[in-house]
C-alpha cells in the first residue's frame, strides 16, 4: 500500500488503529536502523523507536500530507533520537562530546554488534563526527538516501548537505588512516 | 619500502553491523499497540478532569477564606450597630429633621431635653406636653 493510501485509510477509514498498524509494519525496521545508528545501543534505540511511534500516533490526525509520510516519520525519529542524547547528557551532567565517548565504549561489550575490527573502527570514527554530520553521513552512506529527501527530513539545503557529507567522508578517511 | 595503502570508503563496509534480539520486530508491534491503547484514555482526559483534584482544593480554600472574611465583616457590622450614637451627630440629626420636615422647633427641643437631661419627669409635665400636642383630652384622661 502506498504512503498516500495509508494516510487516507487513517483519516477516512473506520479503524485508524489498523492504518497505524500498517504504517508501523512498513516503517518499523527502517526507522529502527536509522535510530540505532544515532543512539548505538539496542535498548536505547527500542525506547526511542517506541516514543517515535507514540508521537506518530498522536500527531497523525494532524498530518495532512504536505510532506511525504516517510520524510515526516524520519523527521520525528531523528528529533526523538537527538532529544534522547541531549537528555542523557543533561541527566548525567556530561560535558559536550562525552555522550559520544560513552557510545564508543558500547561497541566493546554490545551483544548486538557483529562487525569485524575494521567495521568497529569505522563506527568509532563516525562517532567522532559532530552529531548532525554523523546523521548526514549515515543517511547518505549506509541508507543511500537522496539528498532531496534528507533535505526535507533535516530541514537543511541540499548544497549544505552535500558539503557536510563531503567533509564527513574526508574526516573519516583521515581517522581510519591513523 | 612498503607504502601504507590509503583508506577508502567502499561499498563492502556498508553492511549492517548491528543486530537485534530474536523476534524483536514482531513483539515491537504488540508492545506498541499496548502503549497506544494505554495512552488513549489519557489523551481523552479533558483539562477539567485532569485538574479536578487541584480545582476542588482551590475551591475549598476559597470557600474557607470567604466564610472567614464574611464572619469578620458581620462581626464588624454588629459591633458598629451596638455602638452608642454620638450625641453631636444626634443634635445634627434633630436640626436637620426640624428643617426638612418643618417641625415645631420648641416641641422638638423639649423632647430632646427630656431625653438628654430630664429623666425625672412628673405626671403634670407629661399632661402639659401632651396637651400642647394634638392628643385629645379623653386620651390624656385615660392615661391617668
Amino acid at each position: 500500500m502506498t504512503d498516500k493510501a495509508l494516510v487516507q485509510l487513517f483519516h477516512e477509514g473506520s479503524n485508524p488503529h489498523y492504518a497505524f498498524n500498517l504504517i508501523v509494519q512498513k516503517y518499523r525496521e527502517r526507522l529502527y536502523w536509522h535510530v540505532r545508528k544515532i543512539v548505538i545501543s539496542h535498548d536505547d534505540a527500542d525506547d526511542v523507536l517506541q516514543n517515535t511511534f507514540i508521537k506518530v500516533w498522536s500527531s497523525l490526525a494532524d498530518f495532512r500530507g504536505d510532506s511525504q509520510l516517510f520524510t515526516w516519520l524520519y523527521r520525528i525519529a531523528t528529533n526523538e533520537a537527538l532529544s534522547f542524547l541531549k537528555s542523557k547528557r543533561t541527566k548525567f551532567f556530561l560535558p559536550l562530546g562525552d555522550v559520544e565517548n560513552q557510545l564508543k565504549n558500547k561497541f566493546e561489550d554490545d551483544p548486538y554488534f557483529n562487525g569485524n575490527e575494521l567495521q568497529k573502527k569505522l563506527q568509532q570514527a563516525i562517532l567522532k563526527l559532530p552529531k548532525k554530520q554523523r546523521i548526514v553521513f549515515n543517511m547518505r552512506y549506509f541508507d543511500e538516501m537522496k539528498y532531496e529527501d534528507m533535505s526535507e527530513i533535516l530541514g537543511t539545503s541540499v548544497g549544505a548537505l552535500k558539503a557536510s557529507y563531503h567533509h564527513a567522508v574526508k574526516k573519516i578517511e583521515e581517522l581510519m588512516d591513523r | 619500502m612498503a607504502v601504507k595503502k590509503k583508506f577508502m570508503l567502499t561499498d563492502d563496509l556498508k553492511r549492517n553491523v548491528f543486530n537485534v534480539p530474536e523476534g524483536y520486530f514482531e513483539t515491537l508491534q504488540d508492545r506498541l499497540v499496548e502503549r497506544v491503547l494505554d495512552a488513549e484514555p489519557q489523551q481523552q482526559l479533558s483539562w477539567f478532569q485532569a485538574l479536578r483534584p487541584q480545582l476542588a482544593f482551590a475551591a475549598a480554600f476559597v470557600a474557607l477564606v470567604g466564610v472567614g472574611y464574611g464572619g469578620m465583616v458581620l462581626l464588624d457590622h454588629l459591633s458598629a450597630v451596638s455602638d452608642p450614637v454620638d450625641p453631636v451627630s444626634l443634635d445634627d440629626f434633630y436640626a436637620s429633621a426640624i428643617g426638612t420636615y418643618n417641625l415645631d422647633e420648641q416641641a422638638v427641643l423639649r423632647v430632646i431635653d427630656e431625653e438628654k437631661i430630664d429623666h425625672s419627669v412628673n405626671t403634670e409635665d407629661i399632661i402639659d406636653y401632651l396637651a400642647s400636642t394634638h392628643v385629645s383630652l379623653t386620651d390624656i384622661a385615660s392615661l391617668e
